[in-house]
């Protein structure tokens, strides 16, 4: 046994020695190509991975023997046309690159499928749709007035009104909303003959619960916000100060702080933006807690073309005023990101992505830190990239899918762009809707609201379906017809 | 070589020397499970580069192990039928015929010429079957290595056994089977001396019971001592080789007295629960006669876990099948095969060695080594392919069963203990080669250490740079590759798994296959849940033996529990 023991022991490590390089070779990629110049190349591969999963592989003329999710390995580096087919859906094809030693990764295909789904929730002649960003609501409007505004749970999807139809202020016009996303209450102000009220609308709950905050609002504001994590606050601007409202005690602070040109809220602080171009943080009672800017000819370069600055802050570093003419800025590199134009923006906190939209187009700005100049001596910061250049009224744009596409409402038509894309952006057109009524995108829920363009009936389309996202990592699936596997290239 | 077999007391160069390799074991553990988590972290692709090496290293190791297991269960089940007394019977009559020219051949072999009878070589061995022939190609190969030596072995009618069961705190329950299974031996009971090596902590219970035995079995055998254990005998640690040393010194008197020659003595350590199979001791006795330089031998047993296999819980069967299935593999390699658990050697060894230390836990293998060391290399452990059973360990409850199984292993762990008394003697060993140092050594230190640390590598650490994977890492080939060549690693791997639960099935034994053929089937399922078992109940107590050790955290002593139902 002494002896059979030595034998293979030799032998395992010969094979240990031998074979060990080989697997560590090919796991960087490396193989062996036969031809007029055989040896050694670096391949790289393609990793596609699709919603919903389980499409045939087609490299160039082929089709290869696994499905999706897959990854098509040993690919000598050049362009390989690909394309995807799966039943009830459209085929998607793209050239993608591949170079050696690489991934080519594209992780969410969405299939657009021959028909989409889509359902009528309430047969009802809507007039709008008011999102509450982040929140499990949205309003629903029949009329502009109180008894026909409704709340829609996305979650349950229940339809409730606001205020009780036997209300006293059921007939009273709708003047204007204010809502913060992820916040679960909104602020309605209202029209009368008696005058303007406001009302403080909170939605969890079974009932909306309803609380009349009039007396607190001397004067109209041009802005109201709050922190969706702290309720006890309103802050209302006007005329460049800020009055604070304290819910809990149902007090006024007016006049809280004074002479601000722009401000936002974020985790329990307020970005002051000051008239002398200073820019500090305080508490919620008033209380500096750090000075941002103190640099007086910076601030003025940056801030002196706008009478107001809409201050949002997404994340610890990044922070964002919107002027009012649309001009974007940060407090990044270069500072200055679009000179007007702007008009919405929404934050993908994972890969540290703005999605920004003007009348015309969609852009995106990445400040993740591994692309943001990093070949550059000078630090540049990032720009923005235009995706989308057609647009004629582009007024709400989201991100759907782990930001890997953008859906937009321009005018009455709702569109999805793909982004993870190596060539020009798949653009899908999803929906017609009412005129000049707005969408509400779930990503939670994977489904477009929306008012159907002629009814006005309340529906939802939908994006992503649902029960194919909660993949693992890298599971392969084979196809269950036998064909010859595909060939390197 | 004179040496010192001690971690106490040491002073200057020594004590350096011992605590520099009491840290090196866990040192290198937690290097290696650190160091690679940080390496995953910091470069990620140099890290998924390793965990490919090191995986594929593990396959072809465990592909290896397997081949040597089926080949040493091959062996197992080729030698259960022997009759092993018949062979010793017949070595007695070879004593006569030593100095016949040509030295008397084997049946079986080509040029036969002593057997009357064709195809049989004494009683009841007949040969037929394929692995009868296997068993006396092996039977021929020893006597040929023994007629090359000229060393006679005694007569067996001359051979005494002398069988030491330590007893904390075990139950007449506990230890009474072993001893009727004494009783049942096909070597002649009454060249058996029986010692219950008793501590005198230990509760009234325990001592009656034991007594009670000797009461009930003394009749049977040579003799039936119960030795007591004072507690406390200066340089004497609580553990379970001070109390068989106690004992064995005491059996020593006993056999002067009766002036029985030391080398014609085997001594047996046994666990309480050790139940030994009706041949163990003809199969002792044969190889004790077979090898040729029999004084200095340990002769190491399969130890199996049968004694409550049903009863005991799904992880600790588990576990204890594995570590059957290790000593299987251990016992391919002889050349480094060490003494584990119970154990028999020559009672004459054990007294030139000064018994098993006083001072140390891994008393089964401490053994081993002291005596290698004391012998100058000139030393070794002659693998037996028949079994000893002992109980799977269990508790109260499951939590109990679940800290008890984790004390044992742990316990087991801390042989780890030898290396720095083994290295400080290597360095003063002149007359043990260097290759020799070498490959106790590297054995010593790597048997450890992987134990330590594969478990996590594989289970946890090996994933690890796929999580930390920046951007740079994840657009690369490797990313995605990694894990696909993990995956074929891994299937390949559970072919290794398949063979060993179909041996496991067939290690069990079938008298006590109790319940019906689904429990067998929910027996060979357990066996999926390995990854998870081996981790906590394997690897990690080893590292926290070693940690232990490496913070000079000595271990005190703990009885394993068992229970039977």
């Amino acid at each position: 046994m002494l002896v059979l023991r030595r034998i293979f022991f030799y032998l395992f490590i010969v094979i240990y020695l031998v074979f060990c390089p080989l697997i560590i070779f090919y796991a960087l990629g490396y193989i062996y190509e036969p031809g007029n110049e055989p040896g050694l190349v670096k391949s790289g591969l393609i990793y596609l991975s699709t919603a919903p999963p389980n499409a045939t592989v087609y490299l160039g003329n082929r089709r290869y023997r696994w499905r999706t999710p897959t990854v098509l390995p040993s690919l000598i580096p050049g362009d390989y046309p690909v394309k995807l087919v799966l039943k009830k859906h459209k085929p998607w094809s793209e050239v993608l690159p591949v170079e050696k030693g690489k991934a080519t990764v594209l992780e969410r295909i969405l299939l657009e499928p021959e028909e989409r789904k889509t359902e009528v929730l309430f047969a009802n002649g809507f007039d709008n749709i008011t999102p509450i960003q982040g929140s499990r609501f949205f309003l629903v409007t029949k009329t502009s007035r109180l008894a026909d505004a409704f709340l829609f749970d996305w979650k349950d999807e229940k339809l409730r009104p606001i205020f009780h139809k036997n209300s006293s202020f059921g007939g009273m016009k709708i003047s204007s909303y204010a809502s913060v996303p992820e916040s679960s209450a909104l602020l309605i102000q209202t029209d009368s003959a008696n005058g303007r009220k406001f009302f403080w609308a909170s939605l969890k709950g079974k009932e909306v619960q309803i609380e009349d905050l009039t007396d607190l609002f001397l004067e109209t504001p041009e802005r109201i916000e709050w922190d969706p994590g702290y309720k006890k606050y309103l802050f209302a601007f006007q005329n460049g100060h800020l009055n604070r409202i304290d819910l809990i005690s149902h007090s006024l602070a007016p006049q809280f702080l004074e002479r601000l040109i722009g401000y936002g809220l974020f985790e329990r602080k307020i970005y002051a933006l000051r008239d002398n171009f200073t820019f500090e943080q305080l508490d919620f009672e008033g209380r500096k807690e750090k000075t941002l800017l103190q640099d007086p000819l910076l601030g003025k370069s940056l801030f002196g073309e706008n009478e107001f600055y809409q201050i949002k802050i997404f994340s610890d570093d990044i922070i964002f005023f919107l002027g009012k003419n649309g001009e974007l800025l940060a407090n990044r590199l270069p500072y200055r990101f679009v000179s007007h134009g702007i008009l919405g923006m929404e934050f993908y906190q994972k890969d540290k992505r703005l999605l920004v939209w003007a009348s015309d187009a969609i852009g995106i700005i990445d400040f993740s830190k591994e692309r943001a100049g990093e070949e550059n001596v000078f630090e540049t910061g990032p720009k923005v990239v235009w995706l989308f250049k057609q647009g004629e009224k582009i007024e709400q744009a989201f991100w759907v899918y782990e930001g890997s596409h953008i859906l937009f409402r321009d005018k009455n038509k709702v569109f999805l762009l793909e982004l993870e894309t190596y060539g020009k952006p798949h653009l899908y057109e999803l929906a017609k809707v009412k005129d000049k009524s707005s969408v509400f995108y779930s990503e939670e829920a994977g489904k477009l609201y929306y008012l159907d363009a002629s009814t006005g009936n309340l529906s939802y389309l939908e994006v992503l379906p649902r029960r194919d996202l909660l993949l693992l990592p890298f599971p392969e699936r084979k196809e269950e017809k036998k064909k010859v596997p595909i060939e390197e290239l | 070589m004179d040496f010192k077999f001690t971690r106490q007391n040491l002073k200057g160069r020594e004590a350096f020397l011992e605590r520099l390799f009491e840290i090196l074991p866990g040192f290198a553990s937690w290097t290696i499970l650190l160091g690679m988590s940080f390496i995953s972290f910091w470069q990620p692709l140099l890290a998924a580069i390793l965990i490919i090496a090191f995986d594929f290293y593990w396959l072809l190791r465990l592909f290896y192990m397997t081949l040597f297991l089926i080949l040493a269960y091959f062996r197992l089940s080729v030698e259960r039928k022997t009759d092993w007394m018949a062979r010793v019977h017949e070595l007695d009559r070879l004593r006569d015929l030593i100095d016949q020219v040509p030295f008397p051949k084997v049946p079986g072999s080509k040029d036969q010429n002593m057997a009357k009878e064709p195809g049989t070589f004494g009683n009841g061995t007949s040969v037929g079957t394929k692995r009868k022939k296997v068993s006396l190609w092996f039977h021929r190969r020893k006597l040929e290595v023994l007629k090359r030596s000229r060393s006679l072995p005694p007569p067996s009618n001359d051979i005494y056994q002398l069988v030491i069961f330590s007893v904390a705190k075990e139950t007449q329950e506990i230890i009474e089977p072993g001893i009727r299974s004494l009783t049942q031996q096909k070597f002649p009971p009454k060249q058996i001396l029986v010692v219950i090596a008793l501590e005198e902590r230990s509760k009234d219970p325990v001592k009656e019971g034991a007594y009670q035995i000797q009461t009930k079995y003394r009749s049977s055998f040579l003799d039936f001592l119960v030795v007591l254990h004072p507690d406390g005998l200066p340089g004497e640690a609580r553990v379970k080789g001070a109390n068989v040393t106690y004992a064995a010194k005491e059996a020593a008197r006993y056999l002067e007295v009766k002036q029985i020659p030391f080398e014609q003595v085997i001594v047996s350590c046994f666990d309480a629960d050790t139940v030994v199979s009706h041949d163990y001791f003809g199969c002792l006795t044969y190889h004790f006669m077979t090898y040729p330089k029999r004084t200095r031998a340990s002769f190491q047993p399969i130890p199996v876990y049968h004694n409550n296999v049903w009863e005991a819980p799904a992880f600790g069967r588990v576990l204890d099948v594995g570590a059957s299935f290790f000593q299987l593999i251990e016992a391919t390699d002889s050349d480094k095969l060490v003494t584990f658990s119970s154990h028999s050697m020559s009672f004459k060894a054990l007294v030139e060695v000064g018994y098993w230390p006083v001072d140390i836990i891994s008393d089964d293998s401490a053994i081993f080594w002291r005596a290698l060391i004391h012998f100058d290399g000139n030393y070794r452990v002659i693998p037996m392919y028949t079994t000893l059973s002992m109980d799977v360990v269990s508790g109260a409850n499951w939590w109990e069963t679940v800290r008890n199984v984790y004390q044992q292993k742990r316990r087991w762990a801390w042989g780890v203990e030898n290396f720095p008394i083994v290295m400080r003697a290597f360095f003063k060993a002149g007359k043990i080669s260097f290759y020799a140092k070498i490959k106790y050594a590297f054995k010593l230190f790597e048997d450890n250490v992987a134990w330590a640390t594969w478990a996590f590598l594989l289970a946890f650490i090996g994933w690890l740079p796929v999580l930390f994977a920046g951007r740079e890492f994840s657009d690369s080939v490797l990313y995605y590759s990694a894990p696909r060549i993990t995956r074929i690693i891994f299937n390949l791997a559970s072919l290794s798994l398949i063979a060993t639960i179909v041996l496991s099935l067939l290690l069990l034994p079938r008298q006590k296959a109790k319940g019906s053929f689904w429990k067998r089937i929910l027996f060979a399922l357990e066996w999926l849940f390995v990854p998870v078992i081996v981790v906590f109940f394997s690897a990690l107590p080893a590292l926290d033996a070693q940690t232990r050790l490496m913070f000079g955290k000595y271990m005190e002593f703990w009885v394993t529990e068992k229970k039977r139902k």
